[in-house]
């Protein structure tokens, strides 16, 4: 249902009235970003009611969908014509919408091999904090004309404006899909990851959890068949082993319900952590450590890393310069701070509010 | 900001004093190679050439600019084809091509660290002995360097699959517009916060100058199949494209041509197009051999249901370099049909291809100017080349009347005014087409963000309200194109 005029006004009226929204869909990754303080009054303004897919051209490559349709959903519909988001972003309970999806920018398991959920934006419809409603990029794949902002709202938390409608680029559905496992620790597994990274294998997807590597394979049969003679190791049939990936239901987050997680960036050829509970995705690109507080030991082991780490329910750390363009760019977006959104530009380094 | 007065004497000196001597040029000679990029019909003497060979370099140059309001220019190889590097009259053209180290390629994690004036294929040969490669191949790669690409976020013919640049790099270092060094994502995916990655790639050089790129690298393939199929009519190479991809098959590369461009091809190049081909498609396929041949059968099969009456497989890397030269002379060839060219670059969603040259042919008539197409199919991105006569009366401004008519007409069916060749000061008109005012002053406000003394390229990109910038075009004069040793398709 088009929400569009209904979701301006109330961008509007707030903008007049000094008043501060948060942006929300289903509110399935709010365990990964702190609340906006208690303090700072924002109205929730939902996009859930503003669903639908505008238009889905199997032959063009691109779907053109509204903030509030579930992914879920949406996976469903390309599913008929047997295409998919690429990136695979993560449904969690079932709930997400695409517009949360875009806010938060999470890719799943397939992420360096079929690029980003924000590589797929090839246009966006958003509300900025003055409540004009612009356009950015279009339906196609080469677009040059004017400033990215399409993607630059992407993994934004709503702190340009509120998404309303986004063009995505689809791919084709692999024809088959086989998973191979290997006994191997971390160190062994990370090794292999590399050297299979290195040689043109149908790889989408590699998971290492407790001394487990997973690799996935997919595409034409034949391609599959030649790779797996030359790997080896067992195939695994366990249905939905990647969607339990994708959501977080697999047993190795069980950890993260529990105690936490911090979540680590970092290149592939980083060594393995020591002496801590940790799992990998992405050839050893993301690493979860199964833990409750970023440590010493940890922000050490991530600085050895040449990575970053985020202690999921905590703020996204932003390097300081690159902090206050940010924040220039969320103003030029939303001069009236209308927006407040958990990834909070808007305070210091320190965690104090800037001025 | 358009007042650029400034003491000269003193900018010069600052300047001296961090650059070492021969890296400023400020003599009538040795400013003229920077007159223009590939837009050459566009021309204009910068006040200095500034050519740093470190980041610091840079910083200095930055700073000392942007206390004095003193325009900069950021310029790559040259290569552009909208004028993105034509240079300001009162401003520094800043050459990165000094700054041409490739740092580092690291096979471990598929990356490869470079200065921006890296060339394009210069990346993939240093990769090679690992097996890898660099997947954005704009036309000009031979030439082009790395930091150009990211500013114009280049593309190439093999992008449907592989991607823009901005789905290749990881990461940069750029210095803003008050001298500061940010460091951006790195040999990692995703960096934290807002995209400024992804918002810098394409940006024209107008928000940052960027010093160091860390792009992706990829293995190369283990075989790859080159087809061409030849139409008796548009319509059913449009039907086999949409067929193709419509079946789940993403060709490395697809590539379309007209029946002009398909005669002038031929003629020139020799490549066994069949010359009464209304339209012919070229296909690249790639994957393990297997998978190639049986991709290869299967297109073959949807081309010929789709009405192909000609298919021409590509037996040894020989043969398939052979049907690539035609495609990739299609350029001087049509110079060689007339006076002049003008080459456009819109792209439209594939469906309307039809749509599209039907106007465009109907255009052809109206303005008695012939037009020969080009398209990178798989993509939608479509140049038409229009033929002109320069020095018949009206002509040049007949061909740019009906130029921007064309990518006015890629905006109305949901297209853009630019595929690959950038915004620059030739599209400057066709951006009012395409975007609202409200869009534009969004533009200026993040251009502000970034650069709040404007000094980073001024007049590119995005036209002002009040003034629609100056019409261009990739202007040829004499089947002479700008840059004649580089390859453009």
């Amino acid at each position: 249902m088009d929400q569009t005029e209904l979701l301006r006004e109330v961008v509007v009226s707030a903008l007049s009235d000094g008043r501060h929204l948060k942006v929300c869909g289903q509110g399935s990754k709010r365990h990964y970003l702190p609340e906006i303080s208690a303090e700072i009054s924002a109205e929730m303004v939902s996009t859930v009611e503003h669903t639908g897919i505008v238009a889905l051209e199997p032959e063009e490559l691109v779907v053109t969908v509204r903030a509030g349709t579930p992914l879920k959903v949406l996976r469903q519909e390309l599913a008929r014509g047997r295409q998919m988001l690429g990136a695979e972003p993560p449904e969690f309970s079932g709930l997400g919408t695409v517009g949360g999806a875009l806010g938060s920018g999470f890719s799943g398991p397939g992420r360096p091999w079929r690029g980003s959920l924000r590589d797929s934006v090839l246009g966006i419809e958003v509300i900025n904090g003055k409540g004009e409603r612009l356009k950015f990029g279009g339906q196609v794949m080469k677009n040059v004309a004017g400033y990215d902002v399409s993607r630059l709202n992407v993994g934004a938390f709503a702190n340009l404006g509120l998404i309303l409608q986004a063009s995505l680029r689809l791919v084709p559905q692999p024809d088959h899909s086989r998973t191979l496992c290997y006994e191997l620790d971390g160190e062994a597994a990370l090794r292999f990851c590399r050297q299979v990274a290195q040689q043109p294998y149908p790889v989408t997807a590699t998971f290492w959890h407790d001394d487990n590597l997973s690799i996935r394979l997919e595409g034409a049969e034949s391609a599959l068949d030649a790779a797996e003679a030359r790997l080896g190791g067992q195939r695994d049939a366990t249905n939905g082993l990647w969607s339990s990936i994708r959501d977080q239901r697999h047993v190795a987050f069980s950890a993260m319900a529990e105690s936490g997680a911090v979540r680590v960036i970092c290149p592939p050829n980083a060594p393995a952590p020591e002496g801590l509970d940790w799992s990998f995705e992405w050839n050893g690109g993301l690493r979860w450590i199964w833990t409750n507080a970023l440590s010493v030991n940890i922000a050490e082991y991530v600085h050895r890393a040449n990575g970053w780490a985020w202690q999921l329910g905590c703020e996204v750390p932003i390097e300081s310069g690159q902090k206050q363009i940010m924040r220039r760019i969320k103003q030029a977006f939303d001069p009236g701070d209308v927006f407040r959104s958990p990834l909070n530009l808007l305070s210091n380094l320190d965690g104090s509010d800037a001025d | 900001m358009t007042d650029w007065s400034f003491n000269k004497n003193l900018v010069l000196e600052l300047l001296r004093g961090v650059l070492p001597q021969g890296n400023l040029i400020t003599d009538h000679a040795g400013l003229r190679p920077y007159e223009c990029d590939g837009l050459t019909a566009i021309r204009e003497q910068p006040w200095l050439v500034a050519l740093p060979e470190t980041e610091q370099q840079v910083v200095s140059i930055v700073r000392i600019c942007n206390e004095y309001g003193v325009p900069i220019v950021p310029r790559g190889a040259g290569t552009g084809l909208s004028g993105g590097a034509r240079p300001h009259e009162a401003g520094v053209v800043l050459g990165l091509s000094k700054m041409n180290h490739i740092l580092e390629i690291d096979p471990e994690n598929s990356v490869a660290r470079l200065e921006p004036g890296v060339r394009n294929l210069a990346i993939s040969e240093a990769a090679a002995e690992f097996g890898l490669y660099y997947a954005p191949d704009p036309s000009s790669q031979i030439a082009c360097s790395i930091g150009g690409n990211v500013a114009e976020n280049s593309g190439g013919v093999h992008c449907l699959k592989y991607g823009l640049t901005v789905h290749n790099v990881l990461g940069v270092r750029v210095v803003t517009s008050d001298g500061i060094v940010l460091e951006i994502g790195g040999a990692w995916y995703d960096a934290p916060g807002l995209d400024l990655l992804a918002v810098l790639c394409g940006s024209e050089g107008m928000l940052g100058i960027i010093t160091e790129i860390t792009v992706a690298l990829l293995p190369r393939p283990d075989s790859v199949a080159v087809m061409l199929a030849a139409f008796r009519n548009f319509t059913d190479a449009g039907v086999a494209v949409a067929e193709v991809i419509g079946r789940g098959i993403i060709p490395a590369g697809m590539e379309m041509m007209d029946k002009l461009a398909v005669q002038a091809a031929e003629q020139f190049a020799k490549a066994g197009y069949p010359e009464d081909a209304a339209a012919i498609l070229l296909i690249e396929l790639d994957g393990t051999e297997l998978e190639v041949s049986g991709l290869t059968a299967q297109v073959d099969r949807i081309v010929r249901t789709a009405g192909a009456y000609h298919v021409d497989i590509a037996e040894s890397a020989q043969e398939q370099l052979r049907l690539w030269k035609g495609r990739k002379s299609a350029f001087p060839a049509v110079g060689r049909l007339a006076p002049d060219y003008y080459c456009m670059d819109g792209t439209i969603p594939r469906r309307e291809l039809g749509r599209v040259l039907a106007e465009i042919a109907a255009l052809s008539e109206t303005y008695g100017l012939r037009v020969a197409n080009v398209f990178h199919a798989g993509d939608g991105n479509l140049h038409p080349l229009i033929l002109f006569d320069a020095n018949e009366a009206g002509d040049l401004e007949a061909a740019e009347e009906m130029g921007g008519k064309i990518l006015e007409l890629c905006v109305q069916v949901g297209g853009t005014v630019t595929g690959e060749h950038g915004v620059g000061v030739e599209k400057l008109n066709q951006m009012c087409v395409q975007f609202n005012p409200t869009e534009l002053e969004q533009f200026f406000a993040l251009k502000a963000a970034w650069d709040p003394n404007g000094i980073l390229n001024p007049g590119k990109g995005i036209p002002t309200l009040t003034r629609c910038g100056e019409l261009g075009g990739m202007h040829v004069r004499h089947g002479e194109l700008p840059l004649p040793e580089l390859e453009r398709f």
